[in-house]
Formats: structure tokens, sequence, C-alpha cells
């Protein structure tokens, strides 16, 4: 079938391209995973299936701490994240007030500032003002952590509920308000599931943010207190193993699960919400 | 809805209090201190002075710091050149794509985004590295007869290669405003240029182009902040001589042991993503005017 | 007219800054009554509904629900409900659950409001359609639904912004009959904003026209459209010719006028306004008949002195179908409108462009306007 003028993924020219990026894109993480099931220590050549690596992941008790700090980390920051992101976002829309753009600004700041300026600054923070207690119980021993998270993690949960905001439509909680509902039932009844959506979104994503960070996370954990990826970060370094391709593979697909479950909670418009 | 929040004060203190104070303690607070530090000197090891001096920053501008600083702002204008490039076809070819292909193509350009940065960083090296996949298949071919041995190409640890991993990294943050900018153009303006003579590439780069302006400066800002302060591709990636700015902050923290140093490195990094941004902002607002 | 008012507008202004959306309004809304609230966009006939629903609040004066001052009462425990302008049908609920939300929040139990529910999909012809979302159902369907959640609320007065506005034309046509015979049928008051004219026309008992904020005239619709209080009703409602008029002479009987820019004098079937006082004639363009006689002419149709005559050129004809719309042009250069009905049997044959006319209207047709 002959496209249109505007058709151009027609073309021939644009579809190596398409191809191009789409190896650039996957082949690295595709043969990643992929010699995470190679019965080989070398992870070049195939030289048959195993799970081997995959049970010594799993005896690793050190990566499965690693693993459950992470995890633990990711879900309080994010209730935490949705929280505050979510009341900033009603903050800014329901009120006029001044300092309004400034405080817009200063919300907005923590995506701009770079990941190693927050680091240090965390650092120093951690150490001259607050120092976080060692041997702490379980989850409070992750607080220096937790706290670093939520700091840059909520700013992008107020960005993604503040855009689903913007798109309301006022005449729905009018409406409401008309045929007899309250502020409060407003609130359940119409403007929370406006913004479910959002919230899925802002939640996955602040989720994934907090378990994608390494630099922040670097400098704000202690001995004790490591997660997955400053424990991949030390494996890295040391060298390139099928462990680590294990490791690696469990880690895409649970983030792969997570987009998957974003898109079937919240159907099209993750993409544009996630930016 | 919008009202003055003498209208509904306890409402206002509820939603304003709890994320303010986290700023303030939390992120404001922090940065203060860095600040501080910056215009400070070690007394000794542990003990930090905060003297009011600018000597830090004075520091900074000696030729080898300025060199990093060239060199950061070079890799992440390099690499934001190179995402638009290769970016910028992508987003066309899926914005103007069937509607039933569009959300799956965005899908996969942006899956890799949600996957670990470290664990993306990690996959370049396994195929970069001198017994990496590169290698491995030249060695495959390679007429040794003739040629002789095969010596690996030493792809890693170079210049090369931490651009080629910013890119890698940074690819679907250029791709995602540059399709949203593109989708949200009416195409029959594209038609209308096509239709009163203009070529494919005329009306690309006279309609087209302009058109998708606020999205292609979106893209080239949200891909160059975040290039300009990498750490993780840098130091995985690059040899002792491709260490960007972030790279140095972080020897003044974690082995220099020179905080106020650091701190002022820091702060030069931090002021200078903020222009970026605000230079967005200025041109954003001067094209809606 | 013994019903006391059910709706009492009192001196009310609502300001938007410096803008004055509703500016003085004083105006009574009967029990039972179609009223239309009609105007130009800007008008202020939105903000005087949502004065009524409590979603605005008045900078001044006073609106009375049943001889009660509302003002302190909220929109949510008023006794009004809206039909709003997008419909606003709640995105994320069924239709059932979108017409049963106002009894939902009222605390009324379910089987009761499953019970109120499906008469009210009776009585808007969904039955069959509780399941469904709003996005599944048509244009007319979602009309249907927006009335039904309104009214099952029994209130007072229904208020409707705009109903018909997100119809297409044709559909529009059909709905202002059945929304009219809905409203006989429940006999509740209904309070209707609209742009539109002709859907005022056709389905009010009453209009009020608004502009800059302000009633222009209150009546029901025939008397709008032959009796117009100002040059801006006589305008808004339908077509018109508009002559800037001076008095001649005023004799007992018909009084003479001239125009300014008529190019003969009017004869006015009418009491001769005091002098001095600024006025304007307005003439319906289907007041005006066309021939290829004139009164000198011994063969003409009408040469008696009730009717006014003038010569014209034909410009510009706009066939309308049923009717054509001439614009003919005076020897002063003025166009007058000329709506002539078409394939009327007996009729002469149509006229043409630049054919030479008669125009003819009786002493009686045209309006004196003083505003």
């Amino acid at each position: 079938m002959a496209g249109g003028p505007l058709d151009y993924g027609h073309r021939w020219p644009m579809r190596l391209w398409l191809a191009a990026v789409g190896v650039f894109l996957y082949g690295p993480l595709l043969s990643l995973m992929a010699f995470s099931f190679n019965n080989s220590r070398r992870t070049i050549v195939w030289r048959g299936f195993t799970l081997d690596w995959y049970r010594k992941l799993f005896a690793d008790a050190d990566l499965l701490t690693a693993f459950g700090n992470s995890l633990t980390i990711a879900a309080l920051s994010t209730l935490v994240s949705l929280g505050l992101g979510t009341a900033t976002a009603l903050l800014l829309w329901r009120f006029r007030f001044e300092g309004q753009t400034a405080i817009a600004g200063l919300v907005a700041l923590p995506i701009v500032v770079p990941e190693i300026c927050l680091g240090v600054a965390f650092l120093v923070f951690f150490s001259a003002v607050l120092p976080w207690p060692t041997g702490l119980a379980w989850p409070f021993n992750l607080g220096a952590i937790i706290i670093a998270h939520i700091s840059f993690s909520f700013s992008f949960v107020a960005l993604v509920v503040r855009a689903r905001l913007a798109g309301f439509d006022h005449s729905l909680a009018d409406a409401a308000r008309d045929l007899g509902a309250s502020d409060g039932t407003i609130l359940r009844d119409i403007l929370l599931p406006h913004l479910s959506p959002a919230l899925i979104a802002g939640g996955l994503l602040a989720f994934t943010l907090s378990l994608d960070d390494f630099v922040i996370t670097f400098f704000t954990s202690g001995p004790d207190t490591i997660t997955f990826p400053v424990k991949v970060y030390a494996m890295v370094r040391f060298s390139v193993t099928p462990e680590v391709n294990a490791a690696s593979t469990l880690l895409i697909l649970l983030t792969a699960g997570l987009a998957a479950l974003a898109l079937r909670l919240q159907g099209g418009d993750i993409g544009r919400e996630a930016l | 809805m919008t009202e003055r929040p003498k209208a509904a004060r306890g409402v206002f203190a509820l939603l304003a209090g709890p994320p303010l104070v986290w700023l303030a303690l939390f992120f404001v607070l922090p940065l203060v201190i860095i600040l501080g530090y910056a215009l400070g000197e070690n007394r000794s090891l542990t003990d930090i002075a905060i003297t009011g001096s600018f000597r830090n920053f004075g520091r900074a501008l000696q030729p080898v710091y300025l060199g990093v600083l060239g060199k950061s702002l070079w890799f992440a204008a390099l690499t934001t050149i190179a995402c638009l490039v290769i970016g910028f076809p992508v987003a066309m070819a899926i914005a103007f794509a069937p509607a039933r292909w569009r959300l799956a193509l965005l899908l996969l350009v942006m899956l890799p985004f949600w996957v670990n940065l470290l664990i993306r960083t990690y996959a370049l090296m396994a195929v970069l590295r001198p017994e990496g996949y590169i290698n491995s298949l030249i060695k495959l071919v390679w007429p040794a007869a003739w040629l002789g041995d095969f010596v690996p190409l030493d792809l890693l640890h170079n210049n090369a290669a931490v651009i080629i991993g910013l890119v890698y990294v940074q690819l679907p943050f250029m791709v995602l405003p540059l399709y949203a900018a593109l989708d949200r153009l009416d195409r029959s303006l594209i038609e209308a240029s096509l239709d009163l003579g203009a070529g494919q590439l005329t009306s690309f780069a006279r309609i087209t182009v302009p058109l998708a302006m606020p999205g292609i400066i979106a893209g080239i800002i949200i891909t160059f902040v975040p290039t300009l302060g990498a750490y993780l591709t840098p130091d995985l990636l690059g040899g002792t001589s491709s260490q960007m700015i972030a790279n140095v902050i972080d020897r003044q923290f974690r082995s220099a042991n020179d905080w106020p140093f650091g701190a002022a490195l820091s702060f030069i990094l931090m002021a200078l993503a903020l222009v970026a941004m605000a230079l967005q902002g200025l041109v954003t607002r001067r094209g809606r005017a | 007219m013994a019903a006391p008012p059910i709706i009492c507008f009192d001196n009310v202004s609502k300001f938007h800054g410096p803008v004055r959306a509703v500016d003085g309004v004083s105006l009574d809304i009967r029990e039972g009554e179609f009223f239309a609230l009609l105007g130009p966009s800007g008008c202020g006939k939105t903000s005087l509904l949502r004065l009524v629903a409590g979603l605005e609040m008045p900078s001044a004066g006073r609106v009375l629900i049943d001889g009660v001052d509302v003002a302190g009462v909220p929109a949510n425990r008023r006794p009004v409900n809206m039909v709003f302008q997008g419909l606003a049908l709640f995105p994320h609920m069924t239709v059932a659950e979108n017409i049963g939300y106002g009894l939902k929040v009222a605390g009324v139990a379910p089987a009761e409001t499953a019970d109120r529910v499906a008469d009210a999909l009776a009585l808007v012809k969904l039955v069959g359609l509780g399941q469904r979302r709003p996005d599944q159902l048509s244009g007319g369907q979602r009309q249907r639904v927006a009335l039904a959640r309104a009214l099952i609320k029994r209130p007072r007065v229904l208020l409707l912004d705009e109903p018909l506005s997100a119809l297409d034309a044709k559909l529009r046509e059909a709905m202002r009959a059945e929304l009219a015979q809905l409203q006989a049928d429940v006999g509740i008051t209904f309070l209707m904003v609209t742009h539109d004219q002709d859907e005022a026309l056709a389905m009010a008992d009453r209009c009020a026209v608004l502009n800059h904020g302000r009633v222009e005239q209150v009546a029901a619709p025939a008397a709008l459209y032959e009796m117009p209080a100002s040059r801006f009703v006589a305008d808004f409602i339908g077509g018109v010719n508009v002559f800037e008029g001076r008095l001649l002479v005023a004799l007992p009987g018909p009084a003479s006028i001239a125009a300014t820019d008529l190019d003969v004098p009017l004869r006015l079937d009418i009491t001769a306004p005091p002098p001095g006082t600024p006025f304007w004639v307005a003439l319906r363009p289907e007041r005006i008949a066309l021939y290829r006689r004139g009164p000198g002419d011994a063969a003409a149709p009408v040469a008696d002195t009730d009717h006014n005559h003038a010569a014209g050129i034909v410009r510009h004809i706009a066939y309308r179908g049923s009717a054509s719309l001439y614009h003919v042009a005076l020897g002063n250069g003025r166009i007058v409108q000329v709506l002539r009905p078409n394939g009327l049997p007996g009729a002469p044959a149509d006229f043409v462009m630049a054919e030479p006319v008669w125009l003819t209207w009786a002493a009686t047709a045209p309006t004196l306007l003083f505003a």
C-alpha cells in the first residue's frame, strides 16, 4: 500500500534509520539479558543454557539485602512523594497567592539541579546537620536515603499531577456541587478519579526514579545501607560477570513489568504523563 | 475554583505546610550549606570554617579545572547534537505513523528510559570492552592469515565511549519532547506547503522545523542539562582524560577531602544548569509573545 | 398573573474586576414558565444563571428563590439544578451513576435511587443505556443524560446553559420541540440561557434580551419580534432595516416622517413622537413587497395612501429555498433588505439582478424605536 506524502514511516531510509536506532537502544540490553543464561564465565560466546547465575544470585545474601533495601526505599519514598507532590499540585492549582510563581519554581528546582550537586549537598547535610544514627532498626536505618529520594521525586509527582489538573474541566466540579456535593465529596467523587492516571504515573515515576538512583544514594548510603545500584556498581567496577548480567536482567524485567502495569492501569497517555 | 487563601485558610495551610517545610529542610538547607562551604576553607581534616572568601571559586578558574569545565560543556553539546540528529527522524516517524502504531513505537523508545541507568551503562560496557561484542565480531571475520593476529580495538575508556554512552542514555529524553511537538503540529500546514509547491525538504525546513521549535528547544535543554552533570557514564566508560566536572566534584568529596573546593565546583555546575533552564524559559516566552 | 415569582433578581450586579458582567438587573421568573435569557456572548446571561445556581455570588443586589434571599446558601443546598453548557457528564461514571449522583450525595437509599434512575431514564427515553459510559453515547443521548441528571432532583427551577449548543443543527431543531414538551410534562420552571434567537423564540414562554449586562426587553417571543423596544432588540431578533428618523408633519392621523437615509418621506400609522426626540424606524424585510410597477403607473397594484413606496435596483439576491433575500439599493445608495417568498401561486416572475423595482410597505408595518 502506497503511503501519502506524510507517511514518512513508509520510506525505506526512514525504516532503516528506525531499525538502526532500535538496534542501538535494544541490542546491548537484549544481549546482556541473553548472556545471563550462558553456561560460561566469559560473556561473549554461547555455551548453552543455564540458570546457574541466578542460583548464585539468590545465594548472595548481600545482594538480596541490597535489593530489599532498594525496594523498601522506593516504596516508602514513593508514598511520601505522592502525598507531598499531590499537595503541592493542588496548592498551586486551587489557590492564587503571593509568591506562587516563586514556589512553583522552587518545587521544579530539584528536577533541574544536577544529581551530583544534590548528592554532595546531602552528603554534607547528613554529616554536618543531621547525622543519621547508625544501627537503627529496619526501615529507619534507610531514613537518610529515603529523605534524599523524596526530595527529588516529589517534584516529579507534582509536575505530573499539575499537568493533569490543568486539563480538569471545572464544570464537572460545578455540576457535582449543583447536584448537592460538598467540597470533600467533590474531591472524592470527581477530582481524585480525574487525577488517578496522574497519581499512577507519578507514583510509578517516583518508584522508578528511586530504584534507578545511583548518584544521590551513593553519597547518602553507609556501609550497612547498601542499595541494589550501589552494590551493582561495586560489582561492575570489579569486572563484567554473568552474575551482574543476571541481576540486571531481573531489574530490567521488574521495570518492564512496572511499565506494563502502568499501561494496563491507565491506558494511553503514560508517555505524555511521564515528562 | 481558584480563590484567595482567606476563603479556605485551613485547606491552604494543609496543602502548603508539608511540601514547603520539606523543601526548606531537605532541599534548600543542604544547598545553603553547600554555598556556605564553598565560601569556607579546611582548618583541619574534619573542621571547616566558613570564612566568606571566594578563594575556592578563584581556584576553579585555574586552567586545569577550566579545562574540565570546558570539556564537560563540549561533551554535553556533542551529545545534544547527536541526540537531536538521531532523534528527530525517529520522532517524526512516530508522530506521522498510523495511530495504532504510535503508542507502541513511543513505548519502545521510552522503555529504555525506565531501565536503570547503571544497567544501561553496564550493557554498553559489555559491548565496547576489548573482549566485548564488537571486538568479538571483528575478530570473527578478521582475515588473520593476511593481517596477522587481531589486536582488540580499545573502544572503552576514551572520549568517544563517553559520548556514545551519553547519547545512549539521553536519546529517549530527546525523542519525547520532539514527538510531543510534532504530534501537536497541524498536519494540514505541511500539506498546504506541499500543495503550494514546496518540496519535502523545503517544507521540512520552512514549516516543520520552525513549528516544532518549542519541542526542539525543550529537547535540547532536557538533554543538555543532565548530560552536563553526568557522573556515572564518564566514570564507567571514560578514561582518566575523559572525566567530567561531576567526577572532579566527587573526587574532592571522597578522595581529596577538599569539601570547600568541591562545594564551589558543585555550585558552579548548579549555576550553569540553572542558566540553561532560564535560557529556555526566555526563548519560549519570546516565542509566545 | 397571580403566581408569585419563583426567582427574583433584585437589582443584581456582578463584577469581574473592572468588567460589569451583570449590571443592575431586576427580573422576575414566574412559576411554571419556560423563560429564556437571550443575548450575544458576553452579555452576562450565563452569569445570571450561575448566580441562581450559587456558582457565583452577586457583587450587589439580591437573588431570591421562592421569595427567600439565597445569599448565604451554597450551591449544593439550593433547590435548583443545572444542565451545563458542555453537559459536564462525569466521564468515569456510567449513565445510571451520573443520573443517580445527586440522589447518592443526598443520602437517598440505593433502592429508591435505582427506582428513580429507572424512571428518569424512561422520561428521557434512554431505557437500557444505564450501564453505558458517557463517551459511548451519541450527542443527543448525552444531552438527555444531562437533563435526566438535573431533573431527578426535582428542582424548583431547572437551569439550562446553552443546552443545545453541543448538538448538530438537525438534532438541535428536533430537541427544541422535545425540550418544550418535556417542560410541559414535568411542570418544572425552566430558565434557559441561549445566544440563539431562533431557539429562544421557538421554546420559551417569555424571553429577556440582555446586552452589556443590562436587560433590554422582557416579553413573549411574538412581542419581542413585532414590538422590539430598542434597536438592539430589533437587530438581534431577526433581520431588520433600521432608519434614523426625523419628524416632518404631525397631523391627526398618520404621521409623516423623514428618515435620513431613505429618499422618500414615510407615512406611519402611529401617534407622532414629541418633537426633538431622537428615534429610529425599524422595518422587517418580510413586510416589504417588491413590484415592477410604481405608484405613478396606472396599473400599479397598490396606489392607496396607506402605503409607502420607494424605487430601487436589485443588487444582490440570496436564495434561501422557501424565500429569497433581496438587497435593493435606493436612489441614495442605501441598501434595503427585502424577504420575498419563492414559488407562491400566481406570483409574478422572480426578479433578477440589476432590475429596477418598486418597494412597497404598509403604513402600519414599521415600528418606532426610541433607544
